[in-house]
């Protein structure tokens, strides 16, 4: 295992958008994995052990915060940061709180250059 | 009755019937709108990716860069535009019982990002709860934009109270920043559409903010100081705590609580 995890997990089921952040992930140094469906993250997650998962909230079968509860569970460990484009999301959020839960939320669209930021902190 | 209550109740009447055309106006472009928000929002982010990317590329001449800067510029401001212009205005088709505390510890929480990065102090003063019928994501847009509006007025480090209080019959949402505060000029026309001292605003904001309170019944108020060392904006927003007493279908009647009274009114 190296020192530093610099495994991504990006999910969002527009795949330009995984795609696209992927690929910035890793100009920057990580080491991403674009996924437009979050069964495929999970799937993933046997092979692979992310440092940080970044995912959209609103995806048809399993929400961002399903996924985000998942990832919580299965691995403590792993940072987590959500992504939405709608205001529906508060609603998703207030009830992963009431269970416990709190995720980072981002609103779209973010900005590459605030994210790298972020991320260097 | 004396005839001047009567033409009174008359009138408050009108101003019924005009809250609730316009809440009408408002409710469809808001669901055509909502529901296309979360695809101009997709568009947006993959656009800001893309070019982000293209300007990283090493073979990129000097031109080219200066451009997709721009580029760059032009979508940042289309995003703005998209987040305060019914970007929230959902599927609302419902007033429903919310509480506005929560509420609006949901919209600091959602802009904490551009609050930590200017590191503006917050205050909030609030009840436990303050329990309103309303339209949540009506509100919520209101919210949002007013807290835009702030956190962009504010320096760095500066103050943000927010305030949410329950009196009689009205639930108060105060929002207040001491920053620059709004300049005498825009004061006449601060809450008329498209017209905005930001070069990058569209001026939708405060108008959409007052459709919105109106439309619930409810009030705008506020008070604004440029003078140096003392400056900084109040917003005070005061809902009727039953401002929308029924949910209203697509088609058919309405029951609107006009003070007392209720009056059917057939669209």
């Amino acid at each position: 295992m190296p020192d530093t995890n610099r495994v991504v997990f990006v999910v969002d089921d527009e795949a330009v958008i995984a795609q696209t952040l992927a690929i910035i992930l890793n100009q920057a140094g990580f080491q991403a994995s674009a996924f437009d469906h979050p069964e495929k993250a999970i799937a993933a997650r046997s092979e692979l052990t992310p440092a940080l998962l970044i995912s959209d909230v609103m995806m048809p079968g399993m929400t961002g915060v399903e996924l985000a509860i998942h990832f919580r569970k299965a691995q403590p460990e792993c940072k987590i940061l959500l992504f939405s484009g709608q205001a529906s999301t508060a609603d998703l959020l207030e009830k992963a709180r009431a269970e416990g839960y709190d995720f980072d939320l981002l609103s779209k669209p973010v900005h590459p250059a605030d994210l790298l930021a972020k991320l260097r902190v | 009755m004396p005839r001047d209550s009567f033409e009174d109740e008359g009138q408050k009447l009108k101003g019924c019937e005009e809250n609730l055309r316009r809440y009408h106006q408002l409710a469809l472009a808001g669901r055509l709108v909502g529901a296309s928000m979360h695809e101009v929002n997709n568009r947006l982010a993959a656009l800001t990716n893309l070019i982000f990317l293209a300007r990283t590329l090493s073979d990129c001449s000097l031109q080219s860069v200066e451009y997709l800067d721009e580029a760059d510029s032009q979508l940042c401001s289309l995003g703005e535009i998209t987040s305060r212009s019914l970007a929230f205005i959902r599927l609302d088709t419902e007033a429903k019982e919310i509480d506005l505390v929560d509420l609006a510890t949901s919209a600091l929480r959602l802009h904490h990002e551009q609050i930590s990065k200017k590191r503006i102090n917050v205050q909030t003063r609030s009840s436990e709860s303050a329990l309103v019928r309303v339209k949540k994501g009506e509100i919520f847009q209101a919210l949002t934009n007013l807290l835009l509006n702030s956190i962009e007025a504010l320096p760095h480090s500066g103050n943000l109270h927010v305030r949410v209080a329950i009196r009689r019959s009205n639930a108060i949402i105060t929002i207040a920043d001491n920053g620059s505060g709004i300049p005498e000029s825009m004061r006449g026309t601060l809450f008329d559409s498209f017209k905005s001292n930001k070069s990058e605003g569209n001026g939708l904001g405060l108008w959409i903010v007052r459709e919105i309170v109106r439309s619930h019944c409810g009030t705008i108020q506020y008070r604004s100081s440029s003078v140096v060392g003392r400056s900084g904006t109040i917003f005070r927003i005061s809902l009727p705590i039953q401002s929308l007493a029924a949910a209203p279908s697509p088609e058919g009647s309405y029951l609107v609580a006009t003070g007392r009274k209720t009056r059917t009114v057939v669209p």
